[in-house]
């Protein structure tokens, strides 16, 4: 691996008397990170510790080098950091672009000439370039996801925090959205969030599966996929052993779990792997 | 055409080195030869030329700003700072709008009622809605569930109180500003018709201290509840419903803009990493 860029050491975060986070760790460098997990697994959590505006009860964070609980440091970190949250608000009255003038001068761009012009770039890297005088609440909601997903851009920043940026977006703007990360990712640390097994498998070369607080997997996304190696197969119907059984397309059971002898077996994929991991509670959601 | 001009003074034109008399002449003179445009065309130094059209476009392109926007730009304040402001929610037209309709419904009910308006419960009512409304205004000016860009807002390097100070002092000065006009319309202007003032800087002030451990629309309720049950428990207690604004309550809200000044000083550092949320 890399120079490691984010550190996570036995995290724990608490609201209430529900535990989001309970001591996860890992680290990452430069590259593309996904975590994967259900709803309620933490990842918007921990997303939201990396982009320095929640502290952990517990646990160590280092971003960039840096510690995010000393001030200095923090500042340092916001001055390379990108961030898109998982519900990016929007100020409706503004335009496209002042939304995004608005974000820029937050990050400390004052000067106006160079500000607008990296304003016209991020906007044209997400295809908004038309649209820019256009008012926010005139925009549709993946044009307000494209938007989003601009402003963390601004500035070009070494470590990217992008909490679920393919969500509400058409096939066509997600494959522009992996190409855009994926070009700037050679030298740069993203970490984003995601349900979609696809965006892992296409976009993401290190994959950390969460739930209930806790990492359940770390590795890449064939490592993921071989969790399912001979634990997947078809069959005509829902087979009494499967852990896991959802009828496909063309009519045949895909079944995950302990396979039978003599089972049809097939290639596990990223979301197979996935799925023997987080179990019924993860298919149940998909489906919804 | 009896004359061009030559290649040197249309250089000396072209990098700005030509005197005003000569370049009068020249100019007026370009208007009407194709052959001299193109020799100061020749001159002109290309790099600078689109560095010079690209600022323009970036110009003519830029959307042009909001009302608001455009309000701050003529008061001189600058792009960015207006911008920033143009983002507050108390400072759009709807909020100024009613906060200018209460403050002048209270005043007209001031200046119309009979006997001894000093007195009246309708000055109470303008005094302390001239108070509670900065209070309000700057709640709503920035914070978690006021402001839809708050969380990226905080992840980025401008510090939040600065942001927060920036619009809290463009909010307090457009509520002055509104109640001190409102202010007017009581007759007589007695001294007790500015007798907001001080409170409502010291409420704005103590909602801002409070702020730094609740949420900003939590901590300006439980400020103005409290202070609205000073008012009235002060009033029952003399027989007097001004107590609260009058000499000995101007002397408690100079304490208290004093302790928050220091407090908040002493606080801002819990603005900046989700503090109140």
């Amino acid at each position: 691996m890399s120079v490691p860029t984010v550190e996570v050491v036995g995290i724990e975060k608490s609201y209430l008397r529900t535990r989001a986070l309970s001591g996860i760790s890992f680290t990452t460098g430069a590259g593309i990170t996904g975590l994967l997990g259900p709803n309620g697994a933490g990842k918007t959590t921990l997303l939201r510790m990396m982009a320095t505006v929640l502290a952990p009860d517990a646990g160590d964070l280092h971003l960039l080098g840096w510690d995010p609980r000393e001030p200095d440091e923090r500042l340092a970190i916001r001055r390379r950091l990108g961030y898109m949250p998982q519900e990016p608000g929007f100020h409706k009255a503004f335009t496209a672009f002042e939304f995004v003038d608005y974000i820029a001068i937050l990050k400390e761009m004052v000067d106006t000439k160079a500000r607008h012009d990296e304003v016209r770039r991020v906007l044209t890297l997400v295809g908004l370039e038309g649209v820019m005088g256009r008012k926010i609440k005139a925009l549709s909601g993946g044009m307000r996801r494209r938007l989003a997903i601009a402003q963390a851009f601004l500035g070009d920043p070494d470590l990217l925090i992008l909490d679920e940026p393919t969500a509400g977006l058409d096939p066509e703007q997600r494959l522009r959205f992996r190409e855009i990360v994926s070009e700037r990712s050679e030298d740069r640390t993203v970490i984003l969030s995601t349900h979609q097994t696809e965006d892992v498998a296409a976009l993401c070369p290190r994959v950390v599966v969460m739930n209930e607080g806790r990492s359940l997997f770390d590795g890449t996304p064939q490592e993921l996929a071989a969790v399912a190696a001979n634990r997947v197969w078809l069959a005509g119907e829902r087979a009494p052993g499967a852990r896991l059984s959802w009828r496909t397309g063309d009519g045949a059971h895909r079944n995950i779990g302990d396979a039978p002898v003599g089972a049809d077996l097939v290639e596990p994929t990223v979301e197979d792997g996935y799925l023997l991991l987080v179990g019924q509670g993860a298919l149940d959601e998909e489906a919804a | 055409m009896s004359w061009h001009a030559d290649a040197q003074t249309l250089e000396r034109y072209a990098t700005n080195t030509l005197d005003d008399v000569h370049a009068y002449s020249l100019e007026a003179h370009l208007l009407t030869c194709e052959r001299c445009r193109m020799g100061v065309g020749n001159a002109v130094d290309r790099a600078g030329l689109d560095e010079l059209w690209d600022a323009i476009a970036a110009v003519v392109d830029a959307p042009a700003p909001g009302p608001v926007e455009r309000g701050l730009l003529a008061l001189g304040i600058r792009q960015h700072i207006a911008r920033l402001l143009a983002a507050t929610p108390s400072l759009r037209i709807s909020w100024l709008g009613a906060q200018a309709f209460l403050l002048g419904l209270t005043a007209f009910s001031v200046s119309v009622s009979d006997g001894t308006p000093r007195e009246s419960t309708a000055l109470v009512a303008f005094l302390t809605v001239a108070a509670l409304l900065p209070v309000a205004g700057v709640a709503i000016a920035y914070g978690p569930g006021v402001d839809p860009t708050y969380e990226v807002g905080l992840a980025s390097p401008m510090r939040s109180f600065r942001l927060l100070l920036i619009r809290a002092v463009a909010v307090l000065g457009t509520s002055i500003a509104l109640a001190t006009v409102a202010a007017t319309a009581i007759p007589g202007l007695p001294w007790v018709s500015a007798a907001w003032l001080l409170p409502s800087l010291g409420l704005t002030l103590a909602t801002l201290v409070a702020s730094t451990y609740v949420r900003p629309v939590m901590a300006a309720a439980v400020v103005s509840g409290t202070w609205a049950l000073v008012v009235t428990s002060a009033a029952y207690r003399v027989h007097d419903g001004l107590a609260a604004f009058r000499g000995q309550g101007q002397v408690w809200f100079v304490f208290i803009i004093a302790l928050s000044v220091v407090l908040l000083a002493a606080r801002r550092s819990a603005f900046e990493q989700g503090a109140g949320t």
